[in-house]
Parts: C-alpha cells; sequence; structure tokens
C-alpha cells in the first residue's frame, strides 16, 4: 500500500489554491438576505448571506467599507460582488465583498435616494418648517400596526412616565402592498382631531419591510400633517424619509414616547420645589415686615404725647432750676452791692464825722444850722457830740 | 368629513389648555421672581403668595390627572378602549 499522509496545512493549502485559480470565484456576485450582521469595531463587517437552503459567510474588510451602497442590516436582500476564497485557519470558505449593493425590488435604494433628493430640494426638510413639540402634550395619536412591538413600547413608556396622557391609536397597515396609502390615511385622520403630537413609525425591520415609510405620500403627509409629529421608523440605524420630513426623529417608538410624554414625576417635583420656594420666601417677607414693625414701634412710643410730657417736663424741671440758680447768684451779688454801699453810707454819716471832737448844731425845731446868719442871740440850740447832746443859749453872735 | 369640520373647533380648544399648563407654570416662577423683591407692598406680596399657591394646586390637578386607557380610532370614527395584550 503507497499511502501518501499529508498535513492539514498542506491539503488547506492545496484547496485555497483551488479556489484562487477558479475564474469564476475571483469574481462573483451573488444574491440572498443578509443575517447575523456585525458592524467589528476595527470597521469590518462580517454577517452571513442566506437564501432558503444554504448560506455563505461574508466578510468586507474596513478597507473596501465605499463599496457598501445602503444601511445593510439582517432581512435585507443584498447583491454581494467580491470573491470566493479560502480561509485557512478555519478551513472555511468566505465571500469576500468589495461591493454591496441592496437587490430591493426596483431598486428601492435608488428610488429612496432620488425622492431624498428632491423633497430636500422642495425644502420638505428644511428645519424653518418644524414646529416644536409641545411640552405637555396630554393628548397623543399613534399611526403604527395594531399588533407588533411598537405600540407595546409606546404604551409601556407612557404608561411609567405619564398614565394620565390620552393615547390615541390609529391602525396602519406599514408594509406591504397599500401599506403607504394606510399610513397616510391614518395620520390625515387623527390630524383631524386636533390631538397634542402624532407619533408615526414602526419598530425594526428590513430595508424593504421600512420602505413605505419613504414613500412620497407618506412624506408629504408627514410634512403637512398640522399636528407636530415625531417620527420613529425600525432602530437607530434606520432613516426613513419620513424622519426627514418630522418635526422631530426619535430613533425608536420607545424613544419617541419618552420625547411626546412629559414625566409626571419630574413636573410634580417641580411644583413641589416651586410651592416650598414661595412659602420660604412669604416667610422670610414676614419676619422681616415683623422686624420693621418692631422697629417702628420703638421708634412711635417715642414720639407718644406722654414721652413728649416727660421730656417737657424734664426740661422744664433743669431751666428751674436754672432759674433759680441765677437768681441766687443776682441775690448774693446784689447783697454784696449793698454790703459795700451801706459801708460808704455808714462813712457819709455826720454822725461819723463828729468823732474828731465836732459837733452838730440844730436849732430847738430840729433843723440844722449851716450858717452864723441863722442863729440869733439868746436862742436855745441843741448840740449833737459823737456821745451825747446837751442844749446851749447864744450869748454872742459875731459875723466874720 | 366629521372630522373635518370639527377640526377649528378641537385646536383652539387644544390650544387653550395647552397654554394653561405651560403658561401658569411660566406664571408661577415669574410669582416666585416678584416675591423675592423686597421693595414688593406686604399687600401685594400676599395677594401673590395666594395667587401662586392656587396656581400650584391647579397645575398639580392638570398634571396628576385621571389615568386613561389607550384608545383606539375605529373606521367609523368613534374611539374604543385599545386592550389586547
Amino acid at each position: 500500500m503507497n499511502r501518501n499522509v499529508y498535513t492539514v496545512g498542506q491539503i488547506t493549502s492545496y484547496i485555497k489554491n483551488m479556489f484562487s485559480q477558479d475564474f469564476m470565484l475571483s469574481r462573483i456576485s451573488v444574491s440572498g438576505e443578509v443575517s447575523n450582521v456585525k458592524y467589528h469595531s476595527s470597521g469590518h463587517i462580517y454577517f452571513t448571506l442566506k437564501d432558503e437552503n444554504s448560506q455563505i459567510a461574508v466578510v468586507m474588510f474596513q478597507g473596501s467599507r465605499r463599496g457598501l451602497l445602503f444601511p445593510m442590516k439582517n432581512g435585507d436582500r443584498a447583491i454581494v460582488s467580491g470573491s470566493v476564497e479560502l480561509y485557512e485557519r478555519d478551513g472555511r470558505y468566505q465571500l469576500y465583498a468589495r461591493e454591496i449593493a441592496p437587490d430591493g425590488k426596483g431598486d428601492l435604494f435608488k428610488q429612496y435616494e432620488e425622492l431624498k433628493e428632491a423633497l430636500s430640494e422642495m425644502g420638505m426638510f428644511a428645519p424653518e418648517y418644524k414646529k416644536p413639540l409641545p411640552k405637555y402634550a396630554k393628548r397623543i395619536g399613534i399611526v403604527t400596526a395594531k399588533t407588533g412591538a411598537a405600540i407595546q413600547d409606546i404604551r409601556n413608556v407612557s404608561a411609567r412616565r405619564n398614565p394620565s396622557v390620552q393615547l390615541i391609536l390609529c391602525p396602519a397597515k406599514v408594509q406591504g402592498e397599500g401599506a403607504a396609502s394606510s399610513i397616510v390615511r391614518a395620520i390625515e385622520r387623527l390630524d383631524a382631531m386636533g390631538l397634542d403630537i402624532l407619533i408615526v413609525g414602526r419598530g425594526g425591520g428590513s430595508f424593504e419591510d421600512l420602505f413605505a415609510f419613504s414613500e412620497e405620500p407618506v412624506v408629504r403627509a408627514v410634512f403637512e400633517c398640522e399636528t407636530p409629529v415625531i417620527s420613529a421608523v425600525g432602530h437607530e440605524i434606520d432613516t426613513a424619509l419620513s424622519d426627514y420630513a418630522a418635526d422631530q426623529r426619535a430613533p425608536t417608538p420607545s424613544a419617541a414616547a419618552e420625547l411626546a410624554v412629559f414625566d409626571r414625576n419630574t413636573e410634580l417635583e417641580r411644583l413641589e420645589h416651586l410651592e416650598e420656594e414661595l412659602r420660604r420666601l412669604m416667610l422670610r417677607r414676614l419676619a422681616s415686615e415683623k422686624q420693621r414693625l418692631r422697629s417702628l414701634f420703638s421708634r412711635l412710643s417715642s414720639l407718644s404725647p406722654k414721652a413728649r410730657l416727660r421730656y417737657a417736663g424734664e426740661r422744664l424741671m433743669r431751666e428751674q432750676e436754672k432759674l433759680s440758680g441765677a437768681f441766687q447768684a443776682l441775690l448774693l451779688k446784689r447783697k454784696h452791692q449793698f454790703a459795700i454801699l451801706a459801708e460808704s453810707l455808714q462813712n457819709l454819716s455826720p454822725l461819723k464825722r463828729l468823732s474828731g471832737g465836732y459837733a452838730y448844731l440844730m436849732g430847738a425845731d430840729g433843723k440844722g444850722k449851716n450858717s452864723i446868719h441863722e442863729i440869733r442871740v439868746d436862742e436855745t440850740l441843741r448840740i449833737h457830740m459823737k456821745d451825747g447832746r446837751f442844749q446851749a443859749v447864744v450869748t454872742e453872735v459875731e459875723d466874720e | 368629513m366629521n372630522e373635518l369640520k370639527n377640526r377649528d373647533a378641537k385646536r383652539s380648544e387644544k390650544e387653550t389648555d395647552e397654554k394653561n399648563l405651560e403658561e401658569e407654570l411660566l406664571e408661577l416662577e415669574e410669582i416666585v421672581d416678584a416675591l423675592s423683591k423686597e421693595e414688593l407692598p406686604l399687600s401685594d406680596a400676599f395677594r401673590l403668595y395666594e395667587e401662586g399657591i392656587q396656581k400650584v394646586r391647579e397645575c398639580q390637578s392638570t398634571i396628576e390627572g385621571v389615568e386613561k386607557k389607550m384608545q383606539i380610532l375605529c373606521e367609523d370614527g368613534s374611539l374604543e378602549e385599545f386592550d389586547d395584550i
């Protein structure tokens, strides 16, 4: 027996060589449904392309990313062009993609791009037409499928944030034949009700599944809707044209409910805070008024008639004291003056003069004699001396 | 058609409703601002305080509201409770 035994490496590189020499496999386009898409952080994309019976692993390296012509995700139908080669480490063949194009009916993706450009040129996506969402919406209309995750997500978020907000669903067919006109009609019916906000959207799906929200009648209806519209189509990475025309885009239906439904507790807390603030300010004001009142009262009582009377009485007493003091001083001064005068008067008294042996003459009538001519012979005269008096009779009068 | 006819009436009703809460809250903030000014006469302060507390109560009852069940707009234009969980 002549048996050749090969290593795994040898057989693997032999097979790899077979693949690379195959003319068809080195330049091939494969169509199928996309699944298990992984956008790796390195920029490489890994996914599986499958149909009813088979599947093939696909990788698109970061360097070929420009060849990805649409936001591909699970469920999309795509045409992948590249080469089929063997990946030696895993002993697996893979399709190495250079270009990935959507495989839509009638090339939906191209239609999407063309419509986007046309509507954008018409100004339908212009920011100046965007209406602000009312902050405290009480009634919110929803256009989506009656069954499915979207309506349940919206209902759950709304119930958590604010159970007193009224949600009104107008069910619409969101994919397949007639979906666009069903969505348009639902938008128009809810718009006519004069609600506060409309949420228009659906849960995730393939590009084709979501395409109804990119059809012109739907985009127009969203644009023309007088009620502010939040568009919430698919997941974060999906962008339907209704997203551009809406007043606000939400990445998912749940996120749309977060935007539309105000949080009741937050607002109640804010009110509580405002109430506390009102009370605090009023109490502060009252305290300051009380203080003011106290100071006014003390000023007022110092101005009362009673206080004034007391003050006047005190002043009167002071003046009285001053007056009596002045009077006493005056009296003293006068006494002193009197003493001086009395002294000088004393000195002027005729009796004082008699002290030197002089005498004072008076007639019998008590009048003083000032001249010899007033004296007659035989007249009795009274003569006062310092220490007594006597009478004498004039015997002779002699003129000088 | 009936829906379209009611539209204007409903819209203006909605707008006054809407204004109420948003404006009341704004006014409430203005009242708080005004009340924080010392030079405000005391009688005005009392009036503002009472007005403010009243507004707080009104806003609270507006916000608290009544729990609402989701409704579905039927083909004939009527509203029915939607409860199919």
